[in-house]
C-alpha cells in the first residue's frame, strides 16, 4: 500500500502521468468543490482547473488515490452537518459521482480520509470533528460487496475544527491523528489491532490556527513525522518528531509563508530527495510552497495556484541566436515558473536592420539610450504597450551579453548572438525590475550566466515580489 | 600578483563586463586577451578585444588590428569600436581598411569611432592647426587645456592624424556619396561634419 493513501489531505501526487501528477481539491464559494491537476511532466508544470465537482457548501475536503481500478480519486467532505463521498474513476471519461451520504448530521469541519491496510483490499478509514464535540471515526469495509460504512466511534472532547490523519508505522499500523483542539495542536493515536483504543489528547503546540497536515516522511530510519499547521499570527509552522530516537520528541517549529491560513495539506512528493510539498488555504486562494528533501531546508513559496502572471514576448530578430528562441524561452520558463509567472511568446519577427546589428548602447544604463537604441526600439510590431520586446543582434558595442536599458515606454532588452541559454531570462528580469546579485545559483547574477553553478538558477522570493509588481506582468 | 587568465575570464564572461574596472587589470592581461582573441569563441574574442583597448598599453594596438581583420564580423566590429579607445596615434590603417569591410554593420562601428575620435579632438583641440606636420603642437596644446592629461594630448593628436589621413577622409567622402546603404550614407556625413 503506497504511503500516500494512508495519509490524508486535500494535495497527493497520483500516479497519473509519468513523472506523478498533483492533484489537489478545495471547497468552491459557489459550492461544491473545486479540482485542479499539476501537469508534473511538462517543464512548466502548469497547474491545470478549477474544475467545478458537486455542489452545496462544503466546509473542508480530503482526497486519496485509492487501489480501485486503475486509481480511482476517492473525496470525503462536511457538508453542513454532514458526512459526504465522491468519486472517480482513475481513467477517461474521468467522470465524478457523488455526493453519497456517510453520516447524515453530527459532524463539522474539516475531515480526514485515508486508506489503510486493515482488511485485504484496505478499508477506508475517516476522522471528522463531531458538531458535539471531540472525533468521530469511521471506517468503510472495503472487501465487502457493499462497502458499507460503519457507526461512528468517537473519542477526544473539545471544539474540534481540523484534523490530519495517517496510518503510521508503528505496531501493526497505528491510525494517528492530528487535530486543532482551540489554539492547541493535539495528537491522539490508537493500535492497528484490538483493542482499538484510542490514547491522547497529547498537546503538541500552542499559538494555532486551522487545520494542520501530517505525513510519515521517508526522513530518518523509521521516518520521521512531519507537521505543518496554520500559526495563529499568520504563516505556517514546521514541526517534526524524530521517531529514531526511543522518546520520539518534537522539534520545531520553523516558521514559513504568510498570512491567514485556514487548512494545509502536506505531500512528501518525489522530486529530489523528497521535497516536502505543502498547499495552504489563504482565505479563496490556494498557496503552494514547497521545501527541498535535503539541506538547506529552505521554504520556497507562495506561489498562488490558479493566479499566475504573464509576461508577453515578442522577439525581432536581426541576427538568430545561436541558441534557438524556442530553447530560450523554454530555459526562461523554467525559472520564471518559480514566480508563477508564465512566459508567452507573443510573435516572432525578422527585422531587415543590418546597419543596427552591432548596436551601440553605450553604457548601458538603464533610463539612458543611444540614438541607435531609440531607433531599433521603435520596432514595435504587434506589441502592446506592456509587452516586452527582445532584439537578437549580432553584438553590442561595448561587447555585452545583452543590454536591458530601453526608451521610455518601449519595454524591451537586446540579446547577442552568443548569448548564454540564461542571458534572455535576464535581461527580462533586469526589465522587470531585478538588479544584479553576487550569486551564482541565482538568474540575476552579476558574474555571468555563463557562470551559474546549479541551473536552473533560483529566483528569490523578494525578487519573485518584484517581478509580480511590475506593470509588464499581468493576468494571462 | 600577476594577473591570470583565470581573472580574465571571470571578468569577461559576465554578461555585462565592466571595462573601466575591468582596465585596472593592466597591460598583464594582454597576453591573455591575445589568446582570447586567438580563441573560437566571438562574443568573448569581441570582449577581449575591447577591453585590450582600454587598456594603456602599446600592445593593445597588436590586439585591436589583430581583431581588425578576424572572420567574425562582430569582432571586426569590436576592433572597429575599440580604435577610439586606444590611448596612442589612432591605428588609421585599421579604420581604413575597416571602412571597405563588406559588412555593413562594421563599417557603420568605424565611422561612428571616425566621428567620435574627430569630437574628441575637437572638443580637446578646438584651435588646432590644420596641417599634420604641427601635430606634436596640437598634442601639447590639448595638454594644456584645464581637465586635459597625457591621455588628452594623444586623443588630440589622434583626432589630427584622422584628420590628416586625407586617404581615410577620402574614404568617408566617397561613403557619404555612394555607400548602398543609405544609413551608412548618413552617418559618413555625419562624421564629416563632426571633423574640425
Amino acid at each position: 500500500m503506497p504511503s500516500s493513501r494512508k495519509q490524508s489531505g486535500f494535495l497527493i501526487q497520483s500516479t497519473h502521468g509519468v513523472q506523478g501528477n498533483f492533484e489537489l481539491i478545495a471547497p468552491r464559494t459557489a459550492g461544491g468543490f473545486a479540482h485542479y491537476w499539476r501537469n508534473n511532466d511538462l517543464p512548466s508544470m502548469p497547474w491545470n482547473g478549477p474544475f467545478p465537482v458537486g455542489a452545496g457548501t462544503l466546509t473542508g475536503v480530503s482526497l486519496i488515490q485509492s487501489n480501485f481500478g486503475a486509481g480511482n480519486l476517492e473525496v470525503v467532505g462536511c457538508q453542513g452537518n454532514q458526512l459526504v463521498a465522491y468519486w472517480r474513476l482513475g481513467q477517461a471519461p474521468w467522470t465524478w459521482n457523488g455526493p453519497f451520504t456517510i453520516a447524515s448530521g453530527g459532524v463539522v469541519g474539516h475531515p480526514a480520509l485515508i486508506q489503510s491496510t486493515q482488511g485485504t483490499k484496505g478499508n477506508f478509514e475517516v476522522v471528522v470533528p463531531r458538531a458535539a464535540g471531540g472525533l468521530s471515526h469511521y471506517w468503510r469495509n472495503n472487501d465487502h460487496p457493499n462497502f458499507p460504512w460503519s457507526s461512528p466511534t468517537n473519542f477526544g472532547s473539545g471544539n474540534i475544527s481540523g484534523v490530519s490523519l495517517i496510518q503510521s508505522n508503528f505496531g501493526s499500523g497505528n491510525l494517528e491523528v492530528i487535530a486543532r483542539q482551540g489554539n492547541n495542536m493535539v495528537h491522539y493515536w490508537r493500535l492497528g489491532q484490538a483493542p482499538w483504543t484510542w490514547h491522547g489528547p497529547f498537546t503538541i503546540a500552542t499559538g494555532i490556527n486551522g487545520t494542520p497536515s501530517m505525513i510519515q516522511s521517508k526522513h530518518g530510519t523509521k521516518g520521521n513525522f512531519e507537521l505543518v499547521m496554520p500559526r495563529a499570527g499568520g504563516g505556517l509552522a514546521h514541526y517534526w518528531r524524530n521517531n529514531d530516537l526511543p522518546n520520539v520528541p518534537w522539534s520545531g517549529p520553523t516558521n514559513f509563508g504568510t498570512g491567514n491560513i485556514s487548512a494545509v495539506s502536506l505531500i512528501q512528493s518525489n522530486y529530489g530527495a523528497g521535497n516536502l510539498e505543502v498547499i495552504a488555504r489563504e482565505g479563496n486562494r490556494l498557496a503552494h510552497y514547497w521545501r527541498l528533501g535535503q539541506a538547506p531546508w529552505t521554504w520556497h513559496g507562495p506561489f498562488y495556484i490558479g493566479e499566475t502572471e504573464c509576461v508577453r514576448v515578442h522577439v525581432k530578430i536581426l541576427t538568430p541566436p545561436n541558441i534557438p528562441v524556442h530553447e530560450l524561452v523554454a530555459s526562461m520558463q523554467q525559472v520564471y515558473d518559480t514566480a508563477n509567472i508564465r512566459v508567452v511568446l507573443a510573435s516572432t519577427e525578422n527585422l531587415n536592420l543590418p546597419a543596427l546589428n552591432d548596436l551601440d548602447v553605450g553604457g548601458c544604463f538603464m533610463g539612458q539610450t543611444t540614438t541607435e537604441q531609440n531607433q531599433l526600439f521603435a520596432n514595435r510590431n504587434n506589441a502592446g504597450p506592456n509587452d516586452v520586446v527582445v532584439y537578437f543582434v549580432r553584438s553590442t558595442v561595448p561587447p555585452y551579453n545583452g543590454c536591458a536599458a530601453h526608451p521610455t515606454g518601449r519595454p524591451g532588452a537586446v540579446c547577442v548572438q552568443g548569448a548564454t541559454r540564461w542571458t534572455f531570462a535576464h535581461e527580462i528580469g533586469h526589465v522587470l525590475g531585478l538588479a544584479h546579485v553576487s550569486d551564482n545559483n541565482r538568474l540575476m547574477t552579476g558574474n555571468g550566466t555563463a557562470n551559474i553553478t546549479n541551473p536552473p538558477p533560483d529566483l528569490v522570493d523578494s525578487e519573485i515580489s518584484t517581478m509580480r509588481l511590475s506593470n509588464l506582468t499581468g493576468q494571462c | 600578483m600577476a594577473v591570470t587568465m583565470e581573472q580574465v575570464r571571470e571578468i569577461l564572461t559576465r554578461d555585462e563586463p565592466n571595462y573601466m574596472e575591468a582596465a585596472q587589470l593592466g597591460s598583464e592581461a594582454i597576453p591573455h586577451l591575445q589568446k582570447l582573441l586567438a580563441e573560437a569563441d566571438p562574443l568573448l574574442a569581441s570582449k577581449a578585444t575591447y577591453l585590450a583597448s582600454m587598456i594603456n598599453s602599446d600592445q593593445a594596438v597588436d590586439v585591436v588590428k589583430e581583431a581588425a581583420v578576424s572572420e567574425h564580423a562582430e569582432v571586426r566590429a569590436a576592433a572597429a569600436a575599440a580604435t577610439r579607445n586606444l590611448p596612442q596615434t589612432p591605428v588609421t590603417d585599421v579604420l581604413s581598411n575597416l571602412l571597405d569591410d563588406g559588412d555593413v554593420s562594421v563599417r557603420k562601428v568605424t565611422l561612428k569611432s571616425i566621428s567620435a575620435l574627430g569630437a574628441a579632438g575637437a572638443d580637446l583641440g578646438e584651435a588646432k592647426p590644420k596641417a599634420g606636420a604641427k601635430k606634436a603642437a596640437v598634442g601639447k596644446k590639448a595638454a594644456g587645456k584645464k581637465g586635459a592629461g597625457k591621455k588628452g594630448a594623444k586623443k588630440a593628436a589622434a583626432a589630427a592624424a584622422v584628420e590628416d589621413d586625407t586617404s581615410l577622409l577620402g574614404k568617408v567622402r566617397r561613403l557619404a556619396e555612394e555607400d548602398a546603404d543609405p544609413y551608412i550614407r548618413e552617418i559618413a556625413s555625419d562624421t564629416l561634419n563632426k571633423l574640425p
